[in-house]
């Protein structure tokens, strides 16, 4: 009797296992999220830019490599690296976990080379500004205090570039 | 997701690990040579059917934990593939096997329930390791030869885990089947 | 005294064992191991008697480095073997002095075959890195190529020996 409910069980799960994993969503990543993990040395981090050939010359994240979509698909990556893809749109990527950094590129110059605050932001939100600020430094960025709220600064990739980054 | 509990490894956790691990091996009857030796005359086949409802166990319940997204599976050690050194190594330990008639872990629990002979393949695996960890110049090539790293079966066949999980599971149920048959016959 | 408990089902017993191994998978990131911990114990008396010798061993070497080999987590985890097959085998009524053997064996002609036993298993799993434990079960789980093609290794090494060793156990 436990023998059949433990085979029954195994097989269960077994054939479960079949049924196509819905592919992972890619998971965002919030762009200081990222900076902190680059300059942590996050082992086994590989960061994927997909854009071309020349947006990724201009700029590019540190440590970032460049793919084109089908050498991707042919790539295969150890189990224990944490791929996250630099780019806008959300590609399938099997049942592996893969990080989108959030708002691509824009939002690493938004939110890692130009973080902003407002003069009179509450405390928690100065706490937090600290840390990104500090990130932010680490990577040539510029973090700033500003009078208004944010509006998305939304900084060109050649301006910056310019800035000697 | 979660990565495994602990990154120190806090050394109590491996002796309470280890006394379940003790534990379930003892209660299967793996801390007795002649029964681990009946394994390859197909008269009791304990051996294979614990060994292999223990991977079954394991490997649905890793992929299901990790599928569900619990387990950081990334974060678990994958023992490294080195084919040459695994499959000759492999071989020779198969024919040890026979000879002690009990592995490393069961000569362990053997021991600690009395059996002489346990000690003695403790003694032996011991003296074994010694000799092999001192004459290890030579050998270091063939150690280190044909390294595949943390391969796995899904990465080598290019099929998902998940396909992998579901062909395992069905080969063990049907070896079952015929462990049952062969030791009617015995 | 009382007589011996039967054993637990086969099945039973290996979801059990499974179990316990998934349980290290979540716990310690890692799975089961043994042979790791009479590497770590070799080691250690190398280098006791000669640090010189010791350091000299690639594969000594490398348990010599960090707390050192004494701290290794296998020792702690086949320590915590022999205690809770010590505590099974006393509660089930198991615990026996004994030399189990075939009926057409003696007693030192057993010993000596698991010692010798013993010994080869010892040169295999250092060659292989790991043993029925740490390679075959725990990769076993993991789906890792080494360990299933060291897995049927073994077996097949077994089973092409085993008729020479009839003597020993039929």
């Amino acid at each position: 009797m436990t023998r059949r409910v433990l085979a029954a069980v195994a097989a269960l799960l077994g054939l479960l296992a079949l049924l196509r994993p819905a592919t992972r969503q890619p998971k965002d990543l919030a762009p200081i999220q990222l900076a902190e993990w680059i300059r942590g040395r996050k082992p086994g981090l590989r960061v994927i830019d997909l854009r071309s050939v020349e947006q990724f010359d201009d700029f590019h994240i540190p440590r970032a490599e460049r793919f084109d979509i089908e050498s991707l698909a042919s790539t295969t990556f150890k189990p224990d690296e944490t791929i996250v893809l630099a780019s806008d749109e959300a590609h399938v990527f099997g049942d592996r976990q893969v990080y989108i950094l959030r708002g691509g590129l824009r939002g690493w110059f938004d939110e890692v080379m130009n973080p902003t605050i407002t003069e009179n932001a509450p405390a928690a939100e100065r706490a937090a500004f600290q840390r990104v600020s500090d990130v932010s430094r680490y990577f040539g960025g510029v973090p700033r205090v500003v009078d208004k709220p944010r509006a998305p600064a939304h900084t060109a990739v050649t301006t910056f570039r310019r800035r000697g980054c | 997701m979660m990565a495994p509990l602990l990154n120190s490894e806090p050394l109590v956790v491996a002796v309470a690990i280890g006394v379940a691990f003790g534990w379930t091996l003892e209660r299967a009857g793996l801390g007795s040579a002649p029964k681990l030796a009946g394994q390859f005359y197909l008269t009791d086949l304990t051996v294979f059917k614990v060994m292999f409802s223990a991977i079954v166990t394991a490997m649905l319940g890793a992929y299901w934990l990790s599928r569900l997204g619990i387990l950081d599976l990334s974060r678990v050690y994958i023992p490294e593939t080195y084919l040459l050194p695994q499959l000759a190594s492999g071989l020779l330990f198969g024919a040890g096997f026979v000879i002690a008639g009990l592995c490393p872990g069961t000569s362990c629990v053997a021991a600690a329930t009395g059996r002489g002979d346990g000690a003695l393949v403790m003694l032996g695996m011991f003296g074994g390791v010694l000799a092999t960890g001192l004459a290890f110049a030579p050998l270091q090539r063939f150690y280190e030869s044909t390294p595949h790293g943390s391969l796995t079966l899904p990465a080598l066949l290019n099929v998902p885990y998940g396909v992998v999980v579901c062909a395992v599971v069905a080969m063990a149920l049907i070896a079952f089947q015929v462990a049952e048959r062969l030791e009617k016959r015995a | 005294m009382n007589r011996p408990r039967p054993y637990a089902d086969p099945y039973v017993a290996g979801t059990g064992l499974g179990l316990v191994l998934l349980a290290a998978f979540v716990i310690a990131g890692r799975g089961l191991g043994a042979s790791g911990a009479f590497a770590a114990s070799a080691a250690g008396v190398v280098a006791a008697a000669s640090p010189a010798r010791a350091a000299a061993s690639p594969y000594f070497a490398r348990y010599l480095t960090g707390d050192g080999p004494w701290r290794e987590w296998l020792l702690f985890e086949i320590a915590g073997v022999v205690l809770g097959g010590f505590l099974s085998a006393l509660i089930a009524g198991r615990l026996r002095a004994a030399i189990e053997r075939g009926p057409r064996i003696g007693r030192g002609a057993r010993l000596a075959y698991a010692f010798a036993g013993g010994s080869v298993m010892g040169i295999g799993a250092v060659l292989a890195r790991g043993c029925t434990s740490g390679l075959a079960l725990t990769g076993g789980a993991l789906l890792s190529v080494g360990s299933w093609l060291f897995m049927m290794a073994a077996f097949a090494g077994a089973y092409l020996f085993a008729p020479l060793l009839r003597r020993a156990w039929r």
